[in-house]
C-alpha cells in the first residue's frame, strides 16, 4: 500500500484515458494494469452532443479514482477556473494542475503554475502539479502547499523517456517527503521501471499505452514495469562499479595459481 | 432579444433568463455541464439564481478523455 495525496493505493501507475482506438479498450487497459486512478479532461461540448456523459459514466463503472487536469490551460485564471469546474462536475478536489507555457514543446510555465498552485491549494484543492525537473520550481511547489509532484521524463507524448535523470534524481534526494511522479514523455515500460529504480514514488502513462499497437498488452507491460521497478528499489540496488568483480567464489577454484597473465 | 456567447458562438434567447433556463433551452442536461460566465466560475448549486444577459459569455464543459 502507498498513499497518492489522502487516499490509499496499492498499485503506483496513473493512466491517462485520451487517444485510445476505443472506450472499450480504454476499459479493458485500465483493468490489464490495474491503475486506480485515471486522468481526465473538460472541454466545451454542443448540447446535441452526449459523449461527455457517455464517458464520464463508463469512468464511473470502473471504481477508479479520477484525477481532472486543466490540460491546454495557458494563463492562472483558465487553469483555476478549469480547476473549479472540475471539482464542481467530477466531485473529487484533486487536480493534475497545467499550465502550458510553449505551444511546441507543451512546457509548462512554472512562474504561473506556482501562482495557480497557490490559489487552489488555499480554495482546498489537492494539487498534483505537471512541472519540469527544475528543483526550485518543485520546491516552490511544496511550499505552495502541494504534496504532490509530477516532473516530466520527456515532453509530452514524445516518447523520449527519461532525457535528465540527473536532474530527476536531485529532486528525489533534495524532496525525501514529497510524493513525486513522473509525468509525461515515457515510451516504455522499462523507462516507467527505471523511474521507479529512481525512488519515485509512481509514474503517469498515457500516449505510449493508448497508441501501442496492443493497448491492453502494453498497459499490462507498464504495470508490471511500474511493479518491478518499485520493488527493486525497496528491495535497494548495489553500486555500479568500474570493474569486474567475480561472482563465483574464487576460494577454492580448480587449476588456481597465483601468476596471473599481465 | 438578447445575444450569448455559448462555447464561442452566438446564440440569441428571447429575453435574459437564469443558467438553468439557458441550458435547458440548450437542451443541455445539467448533471454532465460545468460552466464559466465571463470567465468565472458558477457552481452548479448556483444556476438558479445566475441571471445570463445580453453580450455574457459563456463556457460550458463536460468530461473528456485526458491525459
Amino acid at each position: 500500500m502507498w498513499k497518492l495525496a489522502d487516499k490509499e493505493l496499492t498499485n503506483r501507475l496513473i493512466q491517462g484515458t485520451a487517444q485510445y482506438p476505443s472506450p472499450e479498450i480504454l476499459c479493458e487497459s485500465i483493468r490489464a494494469s490495474g491503475a486506480e486512478v485515471v486522468t481526465i479532461a473538460l472541454r466545451r461540448q454542443s448540447p446535441k452532443d452526449k459523449a461527455g456523459a457517455r464517458f464520464w459514466e463508463l469512468i464511473r463503472g470502473l471504481g477508479v479514482h479520477v484525477l481532472p487536469n486543466t490540460a491546454g490551460c495557458r494563463t492562472v485564471k483558465e487553469a483555476v477556473t478549469t480547476a473549479q469546474m472540475a471539482r464542481d462536475l467530477f466531485g473529487t478536489s484533486w487536480i493534475k494542475l497545467e499550465v502550458i507555457g510553449d505551444d511546441y514543446t507543451l512546457q509548462p510555465d512554472t512562474t504561473a503554475l506556482v501562482e495557480a498552485a497557490r490559489i487552489l491549494v488555499k480554495d482546498g484543492f489537492e494539487v498534483l502539479p505537471y512541472t519540469t525537473e527544475d528543483l526550485i520550481v518543485a520546491q516552490c511547489l511544496v511550499d505552495a502547499g502541494c504534496r504532490v509532484v509530477m516532473p516530466w521524463g520527456a515532453y509530452i507524448g514524445s516518447a523520449q523517456g527519461l532525457t535528465n535523470k540527473f536532474a530527476l534524481m536531485t529532486l528525489r534526494k533534495r524532496l525525501p517527503d514529497t510524493t513525486l511522479i513522473v509525468d509525461a514523455g515515457l515510451g516504455k515500460p522499462s523507462e516507467a521501471a527505471h523511474a521507479m529504480e529512481l525512488g519515485y514514488d509512481g509514474v503517469l502513462v498515457n500516449t505510449a499505452i493508448a497508441l501501442a499497437k496492443d493497448p491492453v498488452s502494453m498497459a499490462r507491460a507498464f504495470g508490471d514495469a511500474v511493479r518491478a521497478g518499485r520493488a527493486a528499489y525497496e528491495a535497494g540496488l548495489i553500486t555500479p562499479r568500474e570493474m569486474a568483480a567475480p561472482s563465483t567464489p574464487t576460494i577454492g577454484q580448480p587449476f588456481w595459481h597465483s601468476e596471473r597473465r599481465e | 432579444m438578447m445575444t450569448v456567447i455559448v462555447n464561442g458562438e452566438n446564440i440569441a434567447f428571447d429575453k435574459e433568463m437564469s443558467l438553468t433556463e439557458i441550458l435547458k433551452a440548450l437542451d443541455y442536461q445539467g448533471e454532465s455541464v460545468a460552466a464559466a460566465l465571463n470567465g468565472e466560475f458558477v457552481p452548479r448549486s448556483e444556476f438558479d439564481q445566475t441571471t445570463v444577459r445580453d453580450g455574457d459569455t459563456l463556457e460550458l464543459v463536460a468530461p473528456m478523455q485526458g491525459g
